[in-house]
């Protein structure tokens, strides 16, 4: 699963997590190519938030190491983080600012060029016209969620952290999102790692996914390649199948 | 444009758009803006009567009618003191409560520019509320130490970098132990109060509490203010010894900080922050 770090987005070795005795992260590697989509799956305490949280830098690994873009994350932070975006429905924008100027903060902190035009871009791409002025503490579920997403698009990042990037979408929106991070994809050669619990936004969006037990990888390969390998006709089977595997 | 002036360009950027999401704010909300100068007048205005009534039941030889000014002045910088705290510690709560720390702990935005966005809002904190009070303490009660501007400019900066000083460990408190912790960083600045010497000199206090008292840069500040309204001295060996005080406690402000920070980046608090 590991290649040569020049043409990856995210190589990962041997990622270790501990508190105390626990330990949420045993030991992980893998890597996600330029371009490429990624999944982390797993049920819940399966390491999946504890390691994007260690590739986004805001937890210290207990050991191991991660490159991303092709620098180390631990010397390299403030040189790669530009350069990458996160998204998730657990982490708010401030809610009394309205999606524009949320947006604008964000531009800020990213040094968007042109910011004007590429919040008006993003605004209009992902169905938030209506809401621009709106304090984002007055949008529903989903609205919320497109504006996260907005916000992680506003640097075009090379790299895409999305932690459950379409949790309380409804299935039309969750569907135009799925779109959208497709679109992004295909014209910036963006990799992305997403977390998610939707199988079948897993199986449409990721090109290879990683089955997370315990803090460990139990399996890895293609959709299609997991499919076969367990008979099923659903990666809800397959998740189903491993996560409910009693440890070798 | 160097690699560095692009660097310090950027890094200026990303403190204007921190301070720029704190005007949104504000230029959303009358009320909190209006609330910045409201505490700091009405104290002014309790402790004017207050001084007037006791101006007028003392004899001539009164410090009050030496210096009528010294209560008023005395309110005026310790809200300074107290105003330079919240600045920091009430726009860090703002993140904490919108839940927004998460994406600017994953931003380049760094710590330092974090900080410094802090303080510039302090300071327009001050500016506001302490300046709206200043103003009424001066028009409608006479205020004499701003004939003495450099003096009060003086003690308006080492009280400044002392509220910082607090502010810093404060948010560093609840970051590392979460809200249940926002009662110390409301508590602590008046835990200096009695020390402060802001009404009265250390010398009342008793010989271990001064001691106490002189480690601190306030009452290095208040005894320079009462040296200018009673004596109209400028004691800037005062004012020298109070912010080579002061400047060490915001050092040691900073590295609590950055060092609760990073605790919180070890236990993985940084992402889970919020109501």
């Amino acid at each position: 699963m590991l290649t040569a770090a020049a043409d990856q987005a995210v190589v990962v070795r041997d990622l270790r997590k501990s508190y105390g005795a626990s330990e949420a992260v045993r030991g992980i590697s893998f890597s996600v190519g330029r371009g490429q989509t990624v999944a982390l799956l797993g049920g819940n305490g399966a390491g999946k938030t504890t390691t994007l949280s260690m590739l986004l830098g805001v937890l210290t690994p207990s050991s191991g190491s991660i490159e991303l873009l092709g620098l180390p994350l631990a010397q390299h932070r403030y040189d790669i983080l530009p350069r990458i975006n996160f998204t998730s429905p657990y982490v708010d924008l401030p809610k009394r600012l309205s999606v524009v100027e949320n947006l604008r903060v964000f531009a800020g902190l990213y040094g968007v060029d042109d910011a004007r035009q590429r919040i008006a871009e993003l605004i209009a791409e992902l169905d938030l016209t209506e809401v621009a002025d709106r304090p984002y503490a007055n949008l529903s579920a989903g609205q919320r969620t497109r504006v996260s997403l907005a916000k992680s698009l506003l640097n075009s990042p090379e790299l895409l952290l999305l932690d459950e990037p379409t949790a309380s979408l409804d299935p039309d929106v969750g569907d135009r999102m799925r779109s959208l991070l497709e679109r992004f994809r295909a014209q910036s050669g963006c990799a992305m790692l997403l977390a998610s619990h939707n199988m079948a936004e897993v199986e449409r969006l990721c090109d290879e996914v990683i089955m997370l037990r315990r803090g460990e990888i139990v399996d890895h390969g293609s959709p299609a390649v997991l499919l076969a390998k367990y008979g099923r006709s659903s990666l809800d089977d397959v998740f189903l199948d491993i996560s409910r595997a009693e440890p070798a | 444009m160097s690699a560095a002036g692009s660097a310090r360009g950027s890094g200026l950027r990303r403190i204007g758009a921190m301070m720029a999401r704190h005007f949104y704010l504000i230029r959303r909300s009358w009320p909190r803006l209006l609330s910045f100068a409201y505490y700091p007048v009405m104290q002014l205005l309790v402790w004017a009567f207050v001084t007037k009534y006791l101006a007028a039941q003392s004899g001539s030889q009164s410090v009050l009618q030496a210096a009528p000014g010294i209560l008023l002045t005395g309110v005026l910088l310790w809200d300074v003191l107290v105003r330079g705290e919240l600045g920091l510690f009430l726009s860090f709560l703002e993140e904490m409560y919108s839940r927004n720390l998460g994406n600017l702990f994953v931003s380049p935005l760094r710590l330092h520019e974090f900080v410094i966005a802090q303080m510039l809002l302090s300071i327009i904190r001050v500016v506001i509320g302490s300046g709206m009070a200043l103003l009424v303490a001066v028009v409608f009660f006479d205020l004499t130490i701003v004939k003495q501007v450099a003096v009060l400019a003086g003690c308006l900066g080492c009280l400044l970098v002392f509220g910082w000083s607090i502010g810093l460990i404060a948010n560093g408190l609840v970051l590392r132990f979460g809200l249940g912790a926002e009662e110390i960083g409301w508590a602590v600045v008046f835990l200096i109060g009695p020390l402060s010497g802001a009404y009265y000199p250390v010398a009342v206090l008793p010989q271990w509490l001064q001691w106490v008292a002189l480690a601190m840069p306030t009452a290095w500040t208040f005894e320079a203010m009462r040296a200018a309204l009673i004596d109209g001295q400028a004691r800037w060996d005062l004012l020298a010894w109070s912010l080579a005080i002061a400047v060490a406690y915001l050092g040691f402000g900073a590295i609590v900080f950055r060092q609760l920070v990073e605790a919180g980046r070890r236990r993985g608090l940084l992402l889970q922050m919020g109501e």
